[in-house]
């Protein structure tokens, strides 16, 4: 075999490789199920939609029915879950450049090793270009350049097995794979420390760094450590709130001082949370608390009865609600 | 002709090269989100807890955060926490906290938001039929998005997200700047 010969023989399968890759994405039948065959399954195996028993790809299928409904053309189907997951969600190889490449790969492999084989062949021992010193040297230095070509050809085809590989079921499909930080919960010092960093910064808004105050005051609350609790509420305050911060600060004041035995600053407390916004039941919920514990039921009755029909009030809240209505109005 | 048939594979294989370069580089992130700059679909979605539905953009809000999660997917468990934070900060100043349970049971879902805490200022919703999986092309859990008060998706964030983060995106969408898409961490197909 000439070099000619084995140049055109390269040529000739590059360009069956290009037809075929331009060809293998021609629209199908127009069957849900043929689209279904060329989508793949988000959530799954290396599956395709049609393939796959998830219910993600259930869904898929029957939005691919819906868009059909709706008129779409094949392209116009496929088109709307690429515009959502990317080029990644068709498994049609893509008719680019680099995605005619890629499939061209082997192949190229392949013409590469016809190429040596007939090369070999045409310089081995005993021919007349073989019989010469320049031939040999020649000879020589073409089979180091080819065999350094295949290494890369092959070195290349395995990069394109590994890239072509299924995504592992129940494994991480994206991202860095260092174990994750846990991040089950962030530290009230570290918490505390970025407020401090954002009210030195001066960049983010009251409104914003208050909202911060308030997430931190309510752990301390929450945790009954009061007195931290009381130190960021009074921040709130002071830092030019919305109605709805202020309420809740003041709300939870109340309740701080009411349980501390500062009954009438608690109910100046909780007034001012109620007028600041009327909307916060949990300072109508604790005043009423407080009124009954004092047996004012009679003064308890008009917040409990709000209570009642206050949309934020947890369910599993309302009984208690209820029967401390039914007991105050006794 | 030796040289030229030489140059010319040496050739082939260079342009291979780049182009595989260019397919491998997966780097820390996956490729932008197609989304990134269209609008949000216009859907609503059930409640977990309540009844009645939830939509997905109420044109209300300065910014939407709408986190896709489940109770098996392990980074959502350390999330949680840090959305119902970020939550209780910034849902009082104008931004919605939507979380949308995906591919789960509704007493796994419950158990979970028993453990892993609420906030009043996040609608938890289920997406019982995977239309908003679907919508927003979601490939794993946890995967979150930003959308701004025009209702266009603006920001991407697939593993999980701390409450810094969050803050941090929030201020951004704010102020016009682009978040694009990152990623924080692994993110999950199936239980």
């Amino acid at each position: 075999m000439t070099t000619r010969a084995v140049q055109w023989s390269v040529l000739a399968i590059l360009g069956a490789v290009v037809a075929w890759a331009l060809v293998i994405g021609a629209p199908g039948t127009g069957t849900a199920d043929d689209l279904a065959e060329r989508l793949a399954c988000p959530v799954c195996d290396g599956e395709s939609v049609a393939a796959s028993q998830t219910d993600v790809a259930r869904s898929m299928y029957a939005q691919i029915e819906r868009l059909q409904a709706d008129g779409l053309s094949d392209a116009e189907v496929l088109g709307w879950f690429e515009e959502r997951y990317g080029p990644e969600i068709l498994l049609d190889p893509p008719r680019d450049l680099g995605g005619i490449l890629l499939w061209a790969v082997p192949l190229l492999a392949a013409g590469a090793g016809i190429a040596v084989v007939a090369r070999l062949r045409r310089h081995r021992p005993g021919t007349e270009e073989g019989d010469t010193a320049d031939g040999s040297t020649s000879s020589a230095r073409t089979l180091v350049t080819v065999g350094v070509v295949g290494v890369v050809l092959v070195a290349a085809a395995f990069a394109l097995g590994s890239f072509l590989q299924p995504r592992a079921q129940g494994t991480p499909v994206s991202g860095d794979l260092e174990a994750p930080t846990d991040l089950a919960s962030i530290s009230d010092e570290t918490l505390a420390a970025t407020i401090a960093s954002f009210e030195a910064s001066g960049d983010v808004p009251a409104t914003q760094l208050n909202g911060m105050r308030l997430a931190l005051a309510e752990r301390y609350f929450e945790a009954g450590d009061y007195r931290s609790a009381t130190s960021v509420f009074q921040e709130v305050l002071v830092a030019d709130p919305t109605d709805t911060q202020r309420s809740e600060a003041l709300g939870r004041l109340g309740w701080i001082l009411w349980v501390n035995d500062e009954a009438e600053s608690a109910e100046v407390a909780f007034r001012q949370a109620i007028e600041a916004q009327p909307a916060n039941g949990e300072a109508r919920y604790f005043y009423a608390l407080m009124l009954m514990d004092q047996g004012r039921g009679a003064e308890a009755v008009p917040l409990l009865e709000a209570l009642t029909t206050d949309p934020s009030v947890p369910e599993d809240l309302l009984p208690e609600i209820e029967a401390m209505l039914e007991e105050a109005r006794a | 002709m030796t040289k030229t048939v030489t140059w010319s594979v040496i050739g082939v294989v260079v342009v291979l090269a780049a182009v595989f370069a260019g397919r491998l580089d997966l780097g820390e992130t996956i490729p932008e989100s197609p989304l990134i700059g269209r609008t949000a679909a216009d859907l609503d979605l059930p409640y977990l807890e309540a009844s009645g539905t939830a939509p997905l953009f109420d044109g209300e809000a300065d910014v939407t955060v709408v986190s896709f999660w489940a109770s098996w997917c392990p980074p959502c468990r350390a999330e949680q926490p840090e959305l119902v934070a970020a939550a209780d900060a910034l849902g009082p100043d104008g931004v919605r906290f939507l979380a949308i349970d995906s591919r789960d049971t509704t007493g796994a879902a419950v158990s979970f938001l028993d453990t892993y805490g609420r906030s009043e200022y996040q609608d938890v919703v289920v997406d019982d039929d995977n239309l908003a999986s679907i919508e927003f092309g979601v490939w794993g859990l946890p995967e979150t998005f930003f959308i701004d008060g025009s209702g266009t998706i603006v920001g991407k964030v697939s593993g999980g997200i701390d409450f810094i983060t969050v803050l941090d995106l929030v201020e951004q969408v704010r102020s016009g700047e682009s978040i694009g898409e990152r990623s924080t961490g692994e993110v999950y197909q199936d239980r």
